[in-house]
């Protein structure tokens, strides 16, 4: 493992409303040295952070208060100025009703189930990272 | 309070069998991993950091262990959650006046000092036969989810009871026991917040077990669930709507056990 130097970097932006989950992953992902992270654990500010931070990968909570990730992914998608940006669901459940909110929007979504190690989620988010 | 030997008494009935019965296991399912998986995660990642090649100093280390720690503990809550809400309820019945059922489970709870407690009690309701223990932390959850909704700005928890009697049956759902006839007695409980009301799209999901729209690890999303569960074995009512002027207001009738004592007392003509 070798720090890359911040502009080679790949800027991950997690959303979750768990903070403690959100904040082990900050320190696992930027430990590995390829990544610039930030955290987002209220839902209502997600977007707001998006336009902020402008990451190459969001990692988004499915089941939050307030916003879900569909209400997010749905918004985010329908932004002209957001919709580039790649997404990717990291969930502990996926619901049928979630699964088919917005008119199936979220289905066509890659997730990473919940819990996954530090490993499952670096080969994840490589794989889904924008070439 | 006198004890009455209930001539029909409501069945024990498992929670997971109604869930069943209402096709809500697999979404119950669903809720316990969401609640396990969570914490797990935790300290999938926490366990990572510590197995990690980069030096981190004994300060950090306790840092991690209390992480560790902290999803264990969650767990161990969820699980004590569940094994409680899918238990058989067992019921024992008393009559009760339902504004000291009201003034016990405020008793049981913390009221901030941002809340004022507005009571307008009637005072010849006649008695409801319940089982005292779980319909107070019935109410009791009603309370907490009201409190809650106000915080952290404060407002104002309106409770009114009053005597009720049915001009038309109202039937709902299909179990005879719970269908209020024309004629039937009942007490009303009106419990009304100031908080942040209910979205209409999570209006749906609010006696959903697990479902909560509280931050992380703040409450299981339970109260409610269990809450209605214990209305339902009393072959009660609970309604929970959205007020006009803002806040929720939760409805709780329950069947009289008699008719009113001053009703009784009435010298015949």
């Amino acid at each position: 493992m070798s720090d890359s130097p911040d502009s080679a970097k790949k800027k991950i932006l997690l959303i979750d409303d768990e903070p403690f989950i959100t904040s082990l992953m900050a320190m696992n992902l930027e430990d590995s040295g390829r990544y610039e992270v930030r955290e987002q654990n209220d839902s209502l500010k997600a977007l707001e952070t998006i336009m902020d931070f402008v990451p190459d990968l969001v990692v988004l909570d499915v089941m939050m208060p307030d916003l879900d990730g569909a209400d997010i992914i749905y918004r985010l998608k329908n932004d002209a100025r957001l919709k580039h940006i790649a997404v990717v669901f990291h969930t502990a459940t996926v619901r049928e009703a979630e699964l088919h909110a917005h008119g199936g929007i979220i289905s066509g979504f890659p997730f990473l189930a919940k819990p996954a190690t530090t490993d499952q989620m670096i080969e994840f988010i490589e794989k889904h990272l924008p070439k | 309070m006198n004890s009455v030997p209930p001539d029909s008494p409501p069945p024990a009935q498992s929670t997971l069998q109604q869930l069943e019965e209402g096709g809500a296991l697999s979404q119950f399912a669903s809720s316990i991993a969401h609640e396990v998986c969570n914490p797990l995660s935790q300290i999938v990642l926490a366990t990572d950091l510590l197995a990690g090649p980069q030096p981190m100093t004994d300060e950090f280390r306790k840092k991690i262990i209390t992480f560790l720690r902290q999803g264990a503990d969650r767990i161990e809550k969820a699980m004590k959650s569940m094994l409680q809400t899918c238990a058989p309820i067992e019921t024992s019945m008393v009559a009760e006046d339902a504004n000291v059922l009201i003034e016990t489970a405020l008793a049981s709870l913390t009221v901030d000092a941002s809340v004022r407690v507005e009571k307008h009690f009637a005072s010849d309701l006649s008695s409801i036969l319940i089982d005292k223990k779980h319909m107070t932390e019935a109410v009791a959850a009603i309370f907490a989810n009201a409190l809650d909704a106000m915080q952290p700005s404060g407002g104002t928890l309106t409770i009114t009871t009053y005597a009720k009697v049915f001009t038309s049956s109202e039937r709902e759902g299909w179990q005879r026991q719970s269908w209020f006839r024309a004629g039937d007695h009942a007490v009303v409980i009106e419990i009304a917040d100031t908080g942040h009301g209910i979205h209409k799209s999570q209006m749906p999901l609010i006696f959903e077990a697990f479902y909560t729209t509280k931050v992380a690890g703040k409450g299981a999303g339970l109260g409610l669930t269990v809450a209605k569960k214990v209305v339902d074995l009393h072959h009660g009512r609970l309604e929970i709507d959205n007020r006009p002027e803002g806040g929720v207001l939760a409805v709780l009738t329950l069947k009289s056990a008699a008719k009113p004592a001053t009703f009784l007392s009435q010298p015949l003509p």
